[in-house]
């Protein structure tokens, strides 16, 4: 499919399409991957969309694609663009349905031989605490006000609510809230939507995984981190912002479709559709995607706290922010406002992160100061039969590709094609056979996840690494996995 | 040849549904059951209560997704699936109609896929000489 598309190498990292091969396009595209990569990446149309990105008005730079690219809609999952902040668009579906999806990890300072004896209880008790699939609430049902200051002041809420401690906030990007959202640009829909889904898992690719550090790779980045044992168990939360999210992004995108013709774009994708940043509608949308930011932050806080709590149950600990402390907290599908150096000239850009990760390098003021030397803590999640990666941003990624790079594995097969290709007592006995615990709502749904859907983990990191985007710091297992 | 009302095809993202109508009333209510099929069989809902809906669009496409947008709205604020429709009035841009179903019960209902959105991304609705045929993709 993929393979009409020009396709020049630049090194043994990076692929351009270049600008030529279609006429609306403004930029030429710069795709991430190997040989091995690519064979697959062209296995679906992901390049025509990267080319169909670079047709959005004031895209500066290149369409960027991740080595964790797949066929997504409109965008490809694992694109980055950033456009001009003056003459530039926001596109509510570059950012996709579930705004501020994102990764979390916290270390425990338990080895594994402390915890295997208790695999299945800690399974259950999790399974038990973090609210997952669907048809249920979430761990708190919101008051109209609450779901305002949710809105307003994301993990900051959840904090003054008691879930978790402030240093908490200083590990989470942007420390868990983007300033300048608008609840009133935000519909009843998405209000009704989000109210009783705070502190829920939901279903999909989500996750709440058990994990123990299984290779480290760079031991000083590692020790900063306070990952740096092998065998030291940890925690990751994968969820976004449920949907409320959802329903953020089909108004907005339902609403910047029908400006089209207003605006004057003729866009290869109705998907793509796109808002100047400096129009009304621009600036609600903004302001809206802000709102469900921060929910998604408030989200994975709650849910933190309930892995916390289920420590404490299981191991008779407090669940102190000290005994159990958040290593970082990362988005992959945002919109970001940030200054690049484009054609030796700071500009200021919006860039689009849809299933791709922030990776600044050591030394970015937006760091903690805990990370200033190491540079931010990325995290790429896998699949749930192989591993998951913790790596650091590198200088490479403010070069090349905003400050941005992969955001996990990346699937190379469809959800029917998934379920098709193995059955779930199957699957369930091949992660067992693997000593992975697994407590899940829908077995159906678990299919859908099996690891042999997706690229490997191990191969994509390996590119980032390579093109300098961020540099591997540990490899992670997993031991149990929380689903819908 | 009898078309078929619906049909569940493959995508590399997600997953989409064909659906054919003689009317494009008949259209949106297949299209309905295309998506409500990739949740639960439509044989394990029961028909116990029914919704008013109402939605707008600017064109036939808009107006499809929004209308399959506030089932999937329904799903995930009241947990109710769907198994019969009806469309009492469709414009260009205006939709009125009503969907009868049950509550999701985790027990009782075997959960396909969750349905998270339906998308525009390579939407369309054809006319054909018998009828209307629709491409929706969905977000799972």
């Amino acid at each position: 499919m993929g393979n009409k598309i020009p396709l020049e190498r630049v090194d043994a990292n990076r692929w351009r399409i270049p600008r030529h091969y279609d006429k609306n396009m403004h930029v030429s595209g710069m795709v991430y991957a190997d040989d091995e990569l690519m064979e697959l990446i062209l296995g679906d149309n992901a390049l025509q969309q990267v080319a169909n990105v670079a047709s959005l008005p004031g895209i500066v730079g290149h369409s960027l694609g991740m080595p964790d690219i797949h066929w997504g809609y409109g965008f490809p999952v694992g694109g980055v663009a950033a456009t001009d902040a003056e003459s530039g668009v926001i596109s509510p579906g570059g950012i996709g349905f579930d705004i501020n999806c994102g990764v979390r990890l916290l270390a425990t300072d338990l080895h594994y031989e402390q915890v295997k004896g208790r695999v299945e209880n800690l399974a259950d008790v999790l399974f038990k605490r973090i609210p997952s699939g669907v048809g249920g609430d979430g761990m708190r049902v919101l008051s109209r006000d609450e779901m305002q200051s949710v809105m307003l002041q994301g993990a900051g809420w959840a904090v003054a609510e008691g879930y978790g401690v402030p240093e908490d906030l200083e590990m989470t990007e942007e420390q868990g809230c983007l300033q300048g959202a608008l609840p009133e640009a935000v519909s009843q829909q998405a209000w009704a939507r989000g109210r009783k889904q705070l502190g829920s898992l939901g279903s999909g690719n989500h996750f709440c995984e058990i994990q123990i550090v299984d290779h480290i790779y760079d031991q000083h980045a590692a020790d900063t981190m306070g990952i740096g044992r092998k065998g030291q168990i940890v925690a990751t939360i994968h969820c976004g912002s449920r949907g409320f999210g959802h329903q953020v992004a089909e108004d907005y995108i339902k609403l910047a479709e029908s400006k089209q013709k207003d605006y004057g774009f003729e866009l290869p994708d109705r998907q793509l559709a796109c808002l100047p940043l400096q129009s009304r509608e621009g600036q609600a949308y903004l302001g809206a995607m802000k709102c469900a930011a921060n929910f998604a932050w408030a989200n994975r806080q709650l849910l933190m706290d309930g892995v916390r709590t289920s420590f404490a149950e299981i191991f008779g600990r407090k669940a102190r922010a000290r005994d159990l402390p958040l290593v970082y907290d990362v988005c992959h599908n945002i919109a970001k406002m940030e200054e690049y150096e484009i054609d030796g000239e700071m500009k200021r850009v919006c860039v689009h992160r849809k299933g791709a990760t922030r990776a600044f390098p050591p030394g970015h003021p937006a760091l903690p100061e805990k990370y200033q030397a190491i540079g931010q803590p990325v995290l790429i999640p896998g699949d749930m039969g192989r591993y998951s990666f913790m790596l650091v941003g590198a200088q490479g990624s403010m070069e090349q590709s905003f400050g941005s790079c992969c955001h996990g594995a990346g699937r190379r097969m469809s959800r029917t094609a998934a379920k098709k290709a193995v059955g779930s007592k199957e699957l369930l006995e091949m992660l067992e056979k693997k000593g992975v615990t697994i407590r899940v709502h829908s077995k159906n749904l678990l299919a859908e996840e099996a690891p042999q859907a997706y690229k490997d983990a191990q191969q994509v990191v390996n590119v980032v690494h390579n093109a300098g985007l961020a540099s591997l710091v540990v490899r992670l297992k997993p031991i149990v996995v929380v689903k819908g | 040849m009898q078309r078929k009302p619906y049909e569940v095809f493959e995508h590399t993202a997600d997953i989409g549904i064909s659906a054919f109508g003689t009317t494009l009333a008949e259209l949106f209510i297949h299209a309905a059951q295309g998506m409500e099929s990739v949740m639960v069989a439509p044989e394990q809902i029961h028909e116990t209560m029914s919704c008013a809906i109402s939605v707008e669009g600017h064109d036939h496409i808009a107006l499809l997704i929004s209308w399959l947008n506030e089932l999937i709205f329904l799903f995930d604020t009241e947990y109710l699936l769907f198994r019969s429709f009806e469309i009492t009035a469709i414009t260009d841009n205006h939709l009125e109609g009503r969907a009868t179903g049950e509550r999701y019960d985790r027990e009782r209902h075997d959960l396909g896929s969750a349905v998270k959105a339906a998308t525009w991304h390579e939407a369309s609705i054809e006319r054909r000489d018998n009828g209307y045929q629709a491409r929706i993709i969905l977000d799972l």
